[in-house]
């Protein structure tokens, strides 16, 4: 009967058992799936804790990870107390986590307080004797007053990723079982938080990768900005520097085809000079902004129609004006000699014209000009120094057009022989007296220009064989007789087609 | 030899009296932290510090030890032979760990070393 009893007992005492374990594995599935729902390691921290209160009354429960120097660990959550104290620190080898830590071995104490109290004890004597190996007395995180600890170190692959730790101020709460039990969780958790922890690096790596693509762009768009920037910075600046310059010569050296460089040549040229006449005497009397505006006004003027017949408008000199044709650019000798001297009759026109608004305005002597064109060779290109350059001419050729002008009448053009054998056939010339200039042997033969030449109007010329007709009807006196003479002429030929 | 119901007097709770003797039939009682539970047959205690216990155990390896349950009071008394005396392995390992804990906690690691598990066969236990 006893014996019966007996058995009864151990009987129940096994199913009892059985289903505590069941029921256990029933929760380490549900607690399992639950934290590995989330990627988020302080959610899946937090979750475990409080569901192993839930289950098995856990009240004061902590997770701690390695950090990243793998040299502390570091409170990741806790349940169960007054300060939270996460991110607290604690070194490897210092109190029961410490060592779990180290040791890569879970612990169970039963009687913290007492051993510690023990050991303060000890603390005392050795300290007297032996202080200089001590160290000062460390704060842990954790119950103050913990009798009762579980530790747990967290291993994946035999490297330790955290400590899993639970306390009680009770004394000899946990047993052998509970070790497993919480063995096991801390296992399940280890699993879950380095999926964490490997889904936060990757993330932060996309990120930082994100932010390497976009810091990239922003340069790349900074760059495309400063060199936009920069250019439009040079084109007003090369705007600015244009006006100094001669269109052709801008023209040259924007376009690479002159060499900013000290470099000259011998050329064919035809040189412009002209001045204003008794503009020096004005300039005393009259104030500087009329003058300003005047001279500017009629240099305008002039560069305009300078520009727009081809001349390369060498420089101003006060009132003077020094142009001439045939570089950078020439459309040949002859050419470039008609370009010259249509300019200057235009020049002329358009002083004329000024001349009656100067008036309107107050300006009562009227201003004259005088002009003189001269074909020479000349030398031409960049003069000066490696840090100054002058795009200019030099040589005789321009002392004599310079000359011409000082010569020539009152708004008149006057020409070098060798410009009016270039320009007879277009334009109209009177002979004038020679002048003899400084630095050439023989006299100047001058022209004075009258216009421009009506070629069709007035000419006819034409030769077959046996007739030979040349008309020129300003040389004709008397017209009838004129056309007497080719109805005559008329007569004949048809009377000998009849024979 | 060992039972369910002496393994609370064995977590350290309260302190314990072992008593030795030396080979002149001199004997000697002292306080210990704590006794260890190894096996149903056998237990251990921490050698920390030489002493008189190691001296007289040395001389002669008979003990007698008293235990104390933390929650009914209920002490128990052990017939003890030393056996051996472990320097490595899990036991070694496991009483070693709990005493750097607790060293370190107090600001004294490194000056508490365990020198050896040693292990006692347990011949009796009395209520």
């Amino acid at each position: 009967m006893n014996k019966q009893n007996h058995s009864e007992i151990e009987t129940k005492k096994i199913m009892n058992l059985l289903e505590r374990r069941t029921k256990e594995v029933e929760i380490i599935k549900q607690i399992s799936g639950q934290i590995n729902k989330s990627l988020n390691l302080s959610v899946i921290a937090s979750t475990m804790l409080s569901l192993m209160d839930e289950y098995f009354g856990f009240k004061h429960s902590m997770i701690l990870l390695v950090s990243e120097d793998k040299k502390c660990l570091n409170v990741l959550e806790t349940y169960g107390y007054e300060n939270k104290g996460i991110g607290a620190k604690v070194n490897f080898g210092i109190g029961v986590i410490g060592i779990v830590a180290q040791k890569k071995k879970l612990m169970r104490m039963a009687n913290l307080g007492m051993q510690r109290s023990y050991m303060q004890a000890i603390r005392k004597q050795v300290s007297v004797s032996d202080n200089k190996k001590l160290q000062d007395e460390v704060e842990l995180p954790g119950l103050k007053n913990a009798e009762s600890q579980v530790a747990i170190p967290m291993l994946i692959d035999d490297e330790l990723v955290g400590v899993f730790s639970v306390e009680s101020v009770k004394l000899n709460i946990f047993d052998k079982d509970d070790e497993i039990l919480i063995g096991i969780l801390a296992n399940q958790a280890a699993n879950a938080l380095q999926n964490a922890r490997l889904y936060q690096l990757e993330q932060k790596r996309l990120n930082e990768l994100n932010n390497a693509h976009l810091q990239l762009e922003n340069l790349n768009l900074n760059l495309e900005k400063k060199v936009e920037e920069r250019t439009s910075e040079l084109q007003e600046l090369s705007q600015k520097l244009a006006k100094y310059f001669s269109p052709q010569v801008y023209e040259s050296i924007f376009s690479g085809k002159l060499d900013v460089k000290v470099q000259t040549k011998r050329k064919h040229l035809t040189v412009f000079f002209s001045d204003l006449q008794g503009f020096t005497e004005l300039t005393e009397r009259l104030e500087p902004e009329v003058l300003t505006e005047l001279l500017t006004q009629y240099l305008t003027e002039m560069s305009n129609i300078a520009i727009k017949w081809g001349g390369t408008i060498d420089k101003f000199i006060g009132d003077a004006i020094l142009v001439f044709f045939g570089d950078p650019k020439t459309k040949g000798k002859e050419e470039d000699a008609v370009s010259c001297v249509s300019m200057a009759i235009e020049m002329l026109e358009k002083l004329n014209s000024l001349r009656s608004t100067w008036r309107k305005k107050g300006l009562a002597k009227p201003l004259n000009a005088r002009i003189g064109i001269h074909t020479g060779v000349c030398t031409v290109g960049n003069f000066g120094s490696e840090d100054r350059l002058d795009y200019t001419i030099i040589g005789n050729g321009v002392n004599l057009a310079s000359r011409l002008e000082t010569s020539s009448e009152v708004n008149k053009i006057l020409l070098s022989e060798d410009t009016y054998l270039l320009v007879r056939n277009k334009i109209a010339c009177k002979k004038k007296k020679s002048i003899n200039v400084k630095g050439i042997s023989y006299p100047v033969q001058t022209y004075e220009v009258s216009g421009f030449l009506d070629l069709n109007k007035n000419l006819f010329e034409k030769n077959i064989p046996g007739l030979s007709l040349s008309l020129d009807k300003t040389e004709i006196e008397d017209n009838e007789s004129a056309i007497k003479l080719l109805s005559d002429v008329l007569k004949k030929l048809k009377s000998s087609n009849n024979k | 030899m060992i039972k369910e119901k002496h393994l609370p007097s064995l977590q350290g709770m309260f302190p314990s009296w072992i008593t030795s003797c030396s080979k002149d039939g001199e004997p000697n009682t002292t306080v210990i932290s704590q006794i260890w539970y190894v096996d149903e047959k056998h237990v251990a205690l921490s050698f920390q510090f030489f002493n008189k216990t190691k001296r007289n155990i040395s001389e002669n390896p008979y003990a007698y030890a008293t235990i104390s349950d933390p929650s009914t009071l209920k002490q128990y008394n052990l017939e003890l032979k030393f056996d051996h005396a472990e320097t490595e392995g899990d036991l070694f390992e496991e009483m070693d760990m709990k005493l750097q804990a607790i060293a370190s906690m107090t600001g004294m690691t490194g000056i508490f070393k365990l020198q050896a598990a040693d292990v006692y066969e347990v011949l009796s236990i009395t209520d």
